[in-house]
């Protein structure tokens, strides 16, 4: 069912539809709060968090890009979150490397390694930048859907994703 | 390593395939036992939820479209025929074009009374704020009614222009701006009588002024140099600058409608 059906059952009262909305979009909202905060664990509650405050302002959205909505919601939980713990992600620290722990043969091994690199090179631009090219290259987001979202311009969002993509050329060749 | 990161970025040129970025999101896995708890959570709120409902703007337009008289649509449309029926009895007789042009800014200084008029009733017998409902602020109403107006007039006057092309022998754009000038600078002054009139009056002062801007438009513009290819700039000149208060007065009309206390000095 496409979000527009979605969004015009919940505002015919019909509330499963959101259970709906919750299930398509959960594990994007969790990706990208955990990509922007770095905290696994606390991530579960942020995507959470993001969905009750959708059901809480439903009434009001009005139908344009519900995932760019989505997305918005958790950005701004994941700022006041991190706010509020008042200390930037350490990267290094928070990459994730339990995806080790299932090698079995070495084809798996050769992949695990690209995508390690790949990660450890995500994780070690700076956040804007990495949530920029998240929104961008993952989420398939427009760049002035990307400047609502971040609540910036559309030359900060294309200096961003340049500088950004600059950054993982040259560590990616390194 | 170094082998095969090189490979990775001529693989997927530093980020800009998509592919890149799902090769990435793989990493995080999401713990199927913690997301069913929280889907549980977000089961039970929505559950609870209350949905308020909230009309579409195309059903706000729908709605106001009924409560307005049909005469709002009626009288502009045959405003317009008669103009248009003059002028092509003038134009039987062979009268020259410029005498054309002054029958027909004289009638449409007249057309922006009845959207005017639309607006005023709304804050007819000093209770502006009563109009207003749970679904339509005062200002919504307002601007729903500016654009049912605007779009009447706005047919009138092109479908006006197209007529008056095929019996003229004048540019298309030339002959918008001849028909649009007038209908801008009249309704700077219906609007400057919106925001400033605390009376019944309005709807007289609506009518006298309509006349007296028609009647004026019609003397000035009887002189055939008004048409002259160098008087261009000036009409341009008038246009852009009667659009300029025009939309200013609405600014200030939509401000002033959406405050409330506005309402009772603009208006009560």
């Amino acid at each position: 069912m496409d979000d527009r059906t979605l969004i015009a059952r919940i505002q015919r009262g019909q509330t499963e539809a959101l259970n709906e909305v919750a299930n398509k979009y959960y594990d994007d909202i969790y990706r990208f709060c955990y990509f922007l905060t770095g905290y696994r664990e606390e991530s579960y509650d942020l995507a959470q968090e993001t969905f009750l405050k959708f059901i809480k302002y439903v009434d009001h959205y009005q139908y344009k890009n519900l995932k760019g909505y989505l997305l918005t919601i958790a950005r701004n939980i994941c700022i006041d979150y991190m706010r509020d713990k008042a200390q930037e992600v350490s990267l290094t620290e928070q990459t994730p490397n339990e995806v080790w722990q299932e090698v079995s043969s070495e084809d798996q091994f050769s992949k695990l390694v690209q995508r390690e690199a790949l990660t450890t090179a995500l994780w070690q631009l700076p956040r804007m930048q990495r949530e920029a090219l998240l929104l961008y290259y993952y989420h398939d987001l427009k760049l002035r859907e990307i400047a609502a979202v971040t609540g910036t311009n559309l030359s900060t969002v294309k200096s961003r994703i340049r500088q950004g993509t600059d950054k993982l050329k040259k560590w990616l060749k390194e | 390593m170094k082998r095969k990161k090189t490979e990775l970025w001529s693989l997927y040129g530093a980020g800009r395939d998509r592919r890149f970025w799902k090769l990435a999101m793989k990493n995080i896995t999401v713990d199927s036992l913690k997301k069913q708890q929280a889907l549980r959570m977000i089961s039970q709120t929505a559950g609870e939820k209350r949905i308020i409902s909230r009309p579409s703007l195309v059903h706000k337009i729908g709605v106001q479209i009924r409560y307005l008289e049909k005469g709002y649509f009626v009288f502009p449309v045959l405003l317009m025929s008669g103009a248009l029926g003059i002028v092509n009895g003038m134009k039987q007789t062979g009268v020259r074009e410029v005498e054309l042009f002054t029958v027909l800014s004289a009638v449409i200084a007249l057309l922006g009374i009845f959207g005017t008029i639309s607006i005023s009733r709304l804050f007819s017998n000093h209770m502006g704020e009563l109009e207003a409902s749970c679904f339509c602020s005062i200002g919504e109403l307002v601007a729903i009614r500016m654009t049912l107006s605007a779009f009447i007039n706005g047919v009138l006057l092109l479908a006006c222009s197209i007529v008056m092309r095929g019996w003229i022998q004048m540019e298309f754009l030339r002959i918008l701006l001849y028909i649009l000038t007038p209908f801008l600078v009249s309704n700077c002054l219906y609007y400057a009588i919106l925001l400033r009139m605390r009376d019944k009056n309005i709807i007289l002062s609506f009518g006298a002024t309509g006349i007296l801007s028609g009647a004026v438009w019609s003397f000035f513009l009887r002189n055939s140099l008004v048409y002259a290819r160098g008087a261009m700039a000036v009409w341009i000149g008038m246009a852009v600058c009667s659009g300029m208060i025009l939309i200013g007065e609405i600014h200030w009309l939509l401000k002033g409608a959406e405050k409330g206390e506005m309402i009772c000095y603009q208006w009560n």
